[in-house]
């Protein structure tokens, strides 16, 4: 019994384990159209609005409105709340109401071929309030800083819900090369005449205030938590040297108290859309809705949703969120000095270079040259580095509070 | 013994003329004692050594007898002989007689005292047999079994002679053989195909014993061909019966390096995997909870490592793999698909061997190590992996931070106590850990203890007692500073199982088997606790599950003449589902959710709240064309009262295992199948074509989306339905020559119908449709090809029908976003697969004295670098459906391994 040198642990390897994941173009089956409904009514009180679409293929782009089509919802007490058709496929109920509590609704759509969805009844939930919203410095999973915008609800005595976010975010945004003055054209055949101007006020100061609603579903429930209340739930991830929160950002959140049906509707729209795991696949299928069509088998897409509904806004300061750190703007002011052109007025072929420009340049300045030659008078720079409207208006919004 | 000698000699010539009488009460002892007692009484002395003497005691009562009587009756049934030296002095001596001088005539046959000439035999010791007896006959009998020296096992039809005299003889189907030598010096040898020779040199006094225990020649490269089941494939009655030894699949090209006996077996016509990165199989269209995963007796619930690219199964220390997939023998039940039964090694109890392997991803060693000379030893095996830089080499940025290792221990012990009674124990335990989501950390893990008692009673009846223990565990451990919903959840199934199996050769007609089986099962379905300070999460604790299966099963073999055998099988299904227990009570023919709950009763610890029976049947038979053709036919019915719950496309190893209640019920499988099987040239090439019809009641399905995890209320989520599969399986074997592996083809539809009155509750309209794991064309070749006794060649290719998905059909804008509408279920499918892997394998030299063996292993695994998709599933990002492949390995991955045995 004799245990050797066993010790010929040798061994050589070459591997590579790669785990790709690359995308592909979805090929086209059988078109279906579907009627697809957007119904969301809320304890707000004001004109609720229906989108009613179709499905398309997948390769098509925009959306078939779906037009015509009579929309009403009735509450138990026999109530019928119509609405009518403002722009193709979007409805709008012809007076202002809003849900109350402990009362049922149901919605009712009649498309113009005749068929009939309806909606089964649906209870408003209770209401719950924000507390507050408030921005963390976070690094993601590749290690990279993050604002997080997070937000507490108002803890509250019942059971436990089912929430939902949407936000509206507002960014204030700064044209690295604004000037007071631009460039007028007097005469925009020959002899071309241009002439410099003091801008008006509506131009702005060169601040841009943009805003962009967000496009996924937040979804978060307090029904497996000890007590009702949405903690330090986050809402937007921000990277730290983006340009939204550059100089001050305000984001307007809407927190939805949604009925389970709704949430579990959300949540299955969610996990279809956004697999989490490379080594395993959800089965996916479709949505069961809570709008049943009359003509059976027929799937609807959609839900009608009653929930209650609660808004804040907050702002913050690019200094509340990292002091020390700096942005980076949405163009780079090497990118600015590259585009800078001294166009002539007219050129040797009678064009007006100066003029064609305009479309894309805005007036930077006049070149230092004391005595400048007089058909290149004027510096110019790229519109998106002396202008940032492309962003959003240079005016503040009503709600702007600096 | 030098001693004893010197004495011997200086006495030799001192003769004893007259004994005294002597008065002795022997009582209840030892030989040792019996002559300590008489050197206590006495004046004599003995010489002896201490280890000639056996335990055996002995009472008698001696009054007035002649120490030669007492001695004569101490030591009769001994080879022990005894010389009194002048009244003084006992020498014991075995075997040999001393002569009280060397003409001392003995007998008128005059025969010739041995002679040894020691010089010449040196290599080998001289055994002396029997007791010398100073009548001698010209004959004796010398007679002993054979037995494999690592198994244990007797060996039949070994030939046992003595080269010069021209005598010989063969081994019984017991090991056993009997032999008529002369008087004197004989060399025995022994001789069998694939194993060493074995020489003893002896000298034979009296009829004795002898046993051998040869062993298997070191590495043999040639075939070892045992004709005994030359032609099993073709005379075996039952239909669907895979044995795959551990030894045979070493020339299969490797996947990361790992020698894995589950693999191969994917590559049979009646078993599928998903793919790459799933767990389970799939066995003739059956789901992948329908498999039984025995390792030695004891269930494994999971036998998979790293999300199933490799097989939990040490395959170093496994033997063999048996895997039922037609007619599941009476014995086992509890699945309706198939049973994988794979027995470890029997430990070495002679020698300290053990064997090492190295790969890219895993080490693995395993050792025997004897305990008890012949009688007991251990097995120990240990394989891990190194690290997680495995993981560390993918380029993908989602993969970075994850983390994988796993490791799996099993030890075996056997004890044989004699000839009727051994006592197996084996040990097993795994553990996996992984963490893909870089805030939540996976683990599982399978323990698993059995102990088996075999007892013979006697040549026609013999008895296994089974009693084992599984567990499997998983827990989810996520932790996020920043929130309050870390957590960790736990998971556990623990059963025990008690089996009596019983085997009873009635004649040749009948040969029984029949026992009964007690499995408990325990689940705890799964608990979560906050994790983190700021955790808020609500501990949850969903009630545990209990039940109880009881078995009762007989079967028959019989052989109605050499062309006609039938396996006629039952077996007796009680199931108790026990509390404590709520169990929710919905309103009769509606779907099942919190509005259509009636009540909740409530059931106090061991109440049986529901009782399930089933008599499932397992009937074949076998009918011989000729001797290398035979037609086999079964029909068998089977009961399945767990299930695994998973609403992914593929098995993960968080799926749960989910007891049969009030509201869910037992599944049940019937199979129906019949084949040719053809043998050519003996057994060189075997052919077989084996069609098959299952049905299928109760399989569970999951309504759309359900969460399955740490759900109170699961039944509401859960639909079950109908379920059928047929196919055809073709496989060809060339079992010898340079070239040799297999071919197999099977064509097979896996389909599954989910009806029900109400749309949610309703799959594809009610129709049947395929399973997930539905996968047409299935074609797989394994070849190996042997240049020279060191080198060979191994090649692995397989192609498969992609796997059915559901897929999007078009798209809408909801709320800002755009999502999918999806086909009807499993409409389409994925691309198809194929992969074609290559090996070479090189045997270290082969002389036979060197102390280690190796044995070297280049593998490629996917040669073509097929990027075979393994998932496709659509994304929406920025408000866009994007679409998405993913696969495992899409290059060729290069592995070496070096494994040596010591």
């Amino acid at each position: 019994m004799k245990l050797k040198k066993n010790n010929l642990w040798f061994y050589f390897t070459i591997l590579v384990l790669t785990s790709c994941v690359e995308t592909f173009e979805i090929e086209d089956t059988t078109p279906e159209s579907n009627l697809v409904i957007e119904a969301i009514l809320t304890d707000e009180l004001k004109n609720h609005t229906i989108k009613l679409s179709r499905t398309t293929t997948i390769d098509a782009t925009g959306i078939i409105p779906e037009k015509n089509a009579s929309v009403s919802i009735s509450d138990e007490s026999s109530t019928v709340y119509d609405f009518q058709e403002i722009e193709d496929g979007i409805f709008r109920s012809i007076s202002s109401f809003s849900a109350e509590l402990n009362k049922t609704y149901t919605l009712t759509i009649i498309t113009n071929d005749g068929n009939k969805y309806t909606s089964t009844p649906e209870k408003l939930p209770s209401k719950s309030d924000i507390e507050n919203i408030f921005i963390t410095v976070e690094e993601n999973d590749l290690g990279e800083p993050e604002a997080i915008i997070k937000t507490n609800s108002v803890s509250s005595n019942s059971e436990g819900q089912y929430y939902r976010y949407e936000y509206d975010e507002t960014f204030k945004v700064r044209a690295p090369v604004w000037r007071t003055k631009k460039i007028n054209i007097i005469s925009d055949t020959p002899p071309y005449q241009f002439e410099i101007i003091n801008k008006p006020p509506e131009d702005g100061i060169g601040f841009c205030y943009g805003t962009k609603s967000s496009k996924n579903i937040i979804l978060t429930e307090t029904k497996t938590l000890s007590q009702d209340k949405v903690l330090e739930f986050p809402v937007r991830y921000i990277p730290i040297e983006n340009y939204l929160i550059g100089i001050r950002y305000s984001i307007f959140l809407k927190q939805y108290v949604l009925n389970k049906n709704t949430y579990d509707y959300y949540q299955l729209l969610n996990k279809f859309s956004d697999p989490d795991d490379i080594f395993s696949q959800t089965q996916v299928g479709n949505i069961p809705s809570n709008i049943i069509s009359s003509r059976s088998g027929e799937k609807v897409i959609g839900f009608f949703e009653v929930s209650t509904i609660t808004q804040k806004r907050v702002f913050f300061n690019r200094s509340d969120i990292t002091p020390d750190k700096d942005y980076t703007n949405y163009v780079s002011v090497s990118e600015c000095t590259n585009s800078l052109i001294q166009p002539q007025i007219v050129n040797s072929l009678g064009q007006s270079p100066l003029l064609n420009l305009l479309s894309t340049h805005v007036f930077q300045g006049f070149p230092e040259d004391p005595n400048p030659p007089p058909n290149i008078p004027y510096i110019l720079v790229a519109r998106v580095c002396g202008e940032c409207t492309h962003i959003g208006p240079p005016l503040k919004p009503d709600f702007w509070i600096d | 013994m030098k001693k004893i000698l010197l004495i011997l000699c200086m006495l030799l010539f001192w003769s004893v003329s007259s004994q005294e009488t002597i008065s002795l009460e022997v009582n209840n002892l030892n030989k040792k004692e019996v002559i300590q007692l008489i050197e206590k009484k006495t004046n004599y002395h003995f010489f002896f050594i201490d280890s000639w003497l056996d335990k055996k005691t002995i009472t008698n009562s001696f009054i007035d007898v002649k120490i030669s009587q007492i001695l004569d009756t101490i030591f009769k049934e001994t080879s022990i002989n005894y010389f009194i030296l002048e009244s003084k002095y006992i020498v014991l001596t075995k075997n040999n007689l001393i002569k009280k001088s060397v003409y001392e005539s003995i007998n008128k046959d005059s025969i010739i005292t041995v002679l040894v000439d020691n010089k010449t035999n040196s290599e080998n010791q001289i055994k002396k047999i029997g007791k010398e007896k100073t009548l001698k006959q010209k004959t004796y009998i010398l007679s002993g079994t054979v037995i494999n020296y690592k198994t244990g096992t007797p060996i039949e039809g070994v030939t046992i002679f003595e080269r010069e005299k021209n005598i010989y003889t063969t081994t019984n189907n017991k090991g056993y053989y009997k032999i008529k030598l002369p008087y004197g010096k004989n060399r025995i040898e022994t001789s069998f195909v694939g194993f060493d020779s074995q020489i003893e040199d002896l000298i034979l006094y009296n009829n004795g014993k002898l046993n051998f225990s040869i062993s298997e020649k070191a590495e043999q490269l040639d075939e070892v061909i045992i004709d005994a089941n030359r032609n099993r494939n073709v005379k075996q009655t039952i239909a669907g019966i895979t044995q795959i030894k551990a030894q045979e699949i070493k020339n299969i090209p490797l996947v990361l390096g790992e020698r894995d006996i589950l693999k191969v077996a994917i590559t049979l016509p009646s078993i599928k995997s998903t793919g790459e990165g799933s767990e389970g199989v799939n066995v003739r269209g059956g789901k992948v909870d329908q498999n039984l995963f025995l390792l030695d007796n004891g269930v494994i619930y999971n036998p998979s490592h790293f999300l199933g690219l490799f097989s939990a199964i040490n395959p170093f220390t496994t033997n063999n793999l048996k895997i039922y997939t037609g007619n599941i023998p009476a014995e086992y039940g509890g699945r309706l698909s198939s049973v994988f039964d794979i027995k470890t090694s029997t430990p070495n109890t002679k020698k300290f061997t053990g064997e090492a392997s190295i790969g890219p991803v895993t080490g693995n060693v395993n050792i025997d190590i004897p305990i008890v000379k012949e009688k007991s030893g251990l097995i120990l095996g240990v394989r891990s992996t190194y690290s997680d830089w495995l993981l560390g080499l993918v380029d993908n940025p989602d993969i970075e931070n994850s983390s994988v290792s796993f490791y799996d221990v099993i030890a075996k012990y056997k004890h044989t106590f004699n000839d009727k009674n051994n006592l197996k124990v084996t040990g097993y335990f795994s553990e996996d850990q992984y963490q893909i989501a870089s805030d939540t950390i996976n683990k599982y893990g399978n323990s698993l203890v059995s102990l088996n008692w075999q007892h013979k009673f006697n040549d026609k009846n013999r008895g296994d007692l089974i009693l084992s223990n599984s567990n499997y565990t998983f827990n989810i451990d996520y932790e996020s500073q920043n929130t309050n919903k870390g957590f960790n959840l736990k998971y556990k199934i623990n059963e025990t199982d008690l089996k009596l199996n019983m085997k009873y050769d009635h004649s040749d007609t009948h040969h029984f088997t029949y026992g009964l089986e007690s499995k408990l099962y325990n689940i705890t379905p799964g608990s979560i606790a906050p994790n983190g300070a700021t955790s808020e999460v609500v501990p949850l604790n969903i009630p545990k599950e209990k039940a109880l299966e009881n078995s009762l099963f007989v079967s028959d073999e019989i052989k109605v003449n050499k062309k006609l055998n039938f396996n006629v099988g039952l077996r007796f299904n009680q199931y108790l589902a026990l509390g404590p227990s709520d169990q929710r009570v919905y309103q009769d023919g509606v779907p099942k959710n919190e509005s259509t709950l009636i009540n909740t009763v409530t059931h106090n610890n061991n109440d049986i709240f529901k009782t399930y029976h089933g008599l499932a049947y397992r009937l074949s038979g076998r009918y011989s064309l000729d001797k290398s053709l035979s037609i086999k036919a079964s029909y068998n019915k089977s009961f399945q009262y767990i299930h695994r719950l998973n609403n992914n496309t593929t098995a993960t190893p968080i799926d749960t295992w989910r007891l049969s209640d009030a509201n869910i019920k037992p599944q049940e499988g019937s199979q129906i199948s019949l084949g040719i099987f053809k043998n050519i040239e003996g057994n060189k090439y075997e052919l077989s074509v084996e069609s098959y019809y299952k049905r299928y009641e109760n399989l569970l399905d999951y309504k759309v989306g359900a969460n399955l995890l740490l759900n109170e209320n699961i039944e509401t989520e859960i639909i079950q339905g109908k379920g059928k599969s047929y196919g055809v399986e073709f496989l060809a074997k060339k079992n010898k020559g340079k070239l040799n592996g297999w071919l197999g083809y099977s064509y097979s539809r896996s389909l599954i119908q989910l009806n029900s009155k109400f749309t949610e509750e309703t799959v594809n309209n009610g129709i049947f449709f395929p399973t997930n794991y539905d996968k047409p064309h299935d074609f797989s070749a394994v070849l190996n090809y042997k240049f020279t006794k060191r080198y060979s060649f191994s090649t692995n290719f397989t192609y498969q029908t992609g796997r059915p998905i559901t897929y999007p059909t078009g798209k809408y804008t909801f709320q800002g976003s755009e999502f999918l509408t999806y086909s009807n279920r499993n409409q389409f499918r994925i691309p198809d697969y194929y992969r074609l892997d290559i090996g070479i394998n090189i045997e270290g030299n082969h002389k036979i004295k060197k102390f280690a063996h190796s044995f070297w292993n280049i593998s490629i695994y996917n040669v073509l670098g097929r990027n075979n998709p393994y998932s496709v599933y659509f994304e929406t990002v920025n408000g866009n459906v994007k679409a998405f492949k993913s696969s495992i390995f899409s290059v060729p991955i290069p592995t070496i391994t070096y494994n040596f045995k010591f």
